[in-house]
């Protein structure tokens, strides 16, 4: 796997001008790729775990216990370290039924406001979670079941995906402000606008 | 403060402010001005404890068992067995749309995902067999909307969580609903077609030995659908467990297929994952929106207004149910959904209704608004796979099946027993 280029991505973004804030933006997008196949990688085991915890249980009445709390912790870890992908592939749900009522002109604006709010509220979470984390490091807090896991392993990978969740939105959000400085609409439009119809049937099917 | 959260909330939204943030913005908002303790430092362990929740654990399988069935090669031989059986009727492939539709939804959690699947295996058959394009078209579009009706849908989930009403409850409730739906839409194509016997193309005779051999084909989906739906109803596996046994049951079906690989493994993975962040995203803010409201006392201050207003509850319903029509016909599905279920359950349970059975009749009015325009996302999906010709055809053609979607609501205002019949037997 190299760079951007090879991205499966139909909607890429083009390069033009290489330089440290796209090998950044490259860099970042690769990344946020990775961990989402590891998030996915996260839920397939735990489906596994899950499947196996059922059949030993109905079968030959054993338990395995805490095949639940352990594919919750893995379910968060997992939605987290995907909330940047699906940032790059503009994959958080607008609704653009007015947009049309709007100036064209304005429509670049209107999409970075969207992408701030997004990251804005993104990092309130994790100024939030910042302190929840370090009372739970502080305090060696552990889950209240029989598995007492310290709460400390899967909130810090939690984080951590929130954080980077924040900084690809500012990145992003960087990148479409120089973009429309140069006067690229569509390098724009392809990193923070609206999904199209057709971009969104392409994803929902094979 | 009704007036201003309202104003607020269409503001960020008809911004195109993403959902997860108008939510959480609105939140923000409403708590700097309304209250005077910090409630937004609940928001890190209402995160936290939304992103680890067992029962959502079921959201990202659902997903992935749809994006893994949608790679494994069962739609087109499962559509031409469903023809077999069903293309003798007055509308010939027409009652295959929504038949394989209604079988694809119970595998799959996405409107779209079926809406589009399906179309692109039927659409082709329009000219070639001489059926009347529009009405046809509309046959794909409304057999898209059952997946949030038909067991297992994430959509009861989401519900469920919000309202804080039992899922395995919802489901069984939307059983024999969302098949009815399905014999309804069946019904309509039927009945246009004997109005108009034009319309109905070409019928299909097949042989009992041609459909008994074609039933293998629609083996794995009914597998697939009895292991997970069958294993919440014999009371064998909660909702998220099911949904493991079937993410474990789609991938060997894959690997029976042939198709298992680690290249559409990985596109399943990205599939889910990308829709997975996005609802978990709007869920918590939806999370956090909802403890605001509460603690503000806003939800109890529409409540009081709404039955203020002196209407008897029937009226009311009639009102909500007409207010959720019109907003349908411009909010996406999920995040109406997600804004209005934590609003208006509250004061539909204070009128006396059944809150499992509200959450099927706002199923309905949910994919009612997946096929109203001007914002119907399946009118598009349909639209954009036919490629080419006025998007009004589309429109029209579902029209009918609009129709059908408000005899539906009217069959579960008269006779709420549709929903909660089964989950007496049980509960």
């Amino acid at each position: 796997m190299g760079g951007a280029d090879v991205l499966p991505s139909p909607h890429r973004y083009s390069l033009r001008f290489p330089d440290m804030l796209d090998k950044l933006f490259n860099g970042t997008r690769t990344l946020s790729l990775w961990m989402t196949w590891l998030a996915g990688t996260l839920i397939v085991l735990s489906a596994f775990l899950v499947t196996l915890e059922v059949f030993l249980r109905k079968a030959f009445n054993i338990s395995l216990g805490g095949a639940d709390e352990i594919s919750g912790y893995a379910f968060g870890v997992a939605t987290a370290l995907a909330l940047s992908y699906a940032l790059f592939e503009r994959g958080h749900i607008r609704v653009d039924a007015l947009l049309g009522a709007i100036p064209k002109v304005l429509h670049p604006f209107i999409n970075l406001l969207g992408l701030l709010m997004l990251s804005g509220f993104a990092l309130v979470v994790v100024v939030m979670v910042w302190s929840m984390v370090g009372d739970t490091l502080d305090n060696g807090s552990r889950s209240i079941t029989p598995m007492r896991v310290p709460l400390a392993i899967p909130q810090i990978p939690w984080l951590l995906g929130w954080i980077f969740f924040v900084f690809s939105g500012v990145l992003i959000a960087l990148v479409a402000i120089r973009q429309y400085v140069r006067g690229d609409e569509a390098g724009v439009q392809n990193l923070i606008g609206v999904k199209s119809l057709d971009e969104q049937i392409e994803d929902e099917t094979v | 403060m009704l007036i201003k959260t309202l104003l607020i909330l269409l503001a960020l939204i008809g911004l195109a402010v993403p959902i997860a943030a108008s939510l959480g913005w609105l939140g923000l908002i409403l708590q700097w001005t309304d209250s005077p303790m910090p409630l937004h430092r609940a928001i890190s362990d209402m995160a936290w404890q939304t992103s680890t929740d067992f029962l959502l654990v079921a959201i990202p399988m659902f997903v992935m068992m749809g994006e893994i069935l949608l790679r494994a090669g069962i739609t087109e031989r499962m559509y031409d067995g469903i023809v077999k059986w069903l293309g003798w009727l007055p509308g010939g492939l027409m009652h295959s749309n929504i038949g394989s539709s209604a079988l694809f939804a119970a595998t799959s959690g996405s409107s779209v995902a079926t809406a589009a699947t399906i179309g692109t295996v039927a659409v082709p058959q329009i000219k070639k067999r001489g059926y009347n394009e529009s009405l046809f078209l509309g046959t794909v579009a409304a057999g898209g909307t059952l997946g949030i009706l038909i067991p297992p849908s994430i959509n009861l989930i989401l519900y469920g969580l919000l309202t804080n009403t039992s899922v395995p409850e919802l489901y069984l409730a939307g059983f024999l609903p969302g098949f009815l739906l399905a014999l309804l839409f069946m019904a309509t194509v039927v009945v246009a077609c004997m109005i108009k016997p034009e319309w109905g193309g070409e019928q299909l005779r097949h042989t009992w030995g041609e459909r008994l051999r074609a039933l293998p084909a629609l083996i794995p989906p009914l597998g697939i659908f009895m292991v997970v739906v069958g294993s919440i109803y014999a009371g064998l596996a909660t909702p998220t467990e099911a949904a493991a046994l079937g993410v474990v049951a789609s991938m060997v079906l894959a690997t029976m297929n042939g198709k298992m690989s680690i290249d559409m493994m990985r596109q399943a993975i990205e599939g889910t994952m990308r829709t997975t962040a996005m609802i978990m995203l709007i869920i918590i803010a939806a999370v956090f929106l909802n403890f605001v409201l509460s603690i503000i006392g806003l939800t109890q201050a529409l409540t009081d207004f709404v039955t203020g207003l002196g209407w008897s509850p029937m009226q009311t319903m009639l009102m909500i149910v007409a207010v959720l029509i019109l907003i349908g016909c411009f909010m996406e599905t999920l995040s109406m959904l997600l804004t209005m279920a934590p609003l208006i359950t509250p004061i539909v349970v204070a009128l006396g209704f059944d809150p499992v059975w509200f959450g099927i009749l706002l199923m309905v009015l949910l994919e009612t608004a997946l096929i109203t325009p001007p914002i119907g996302i399946n009118l598009y999906v349909v639209q954009g796979i036919r490629k080419g010709g006025p998007m009004i055809d589309v429109i029209r053609g579902a029209l009918p099946f609009v129709i059908t979607m408000f005899v539906m609501l009217a069959l579960l205002l008269i006779f709420p027993q549709l929903a909660l019949w089964l989950p007496s037997l049980v509960y």
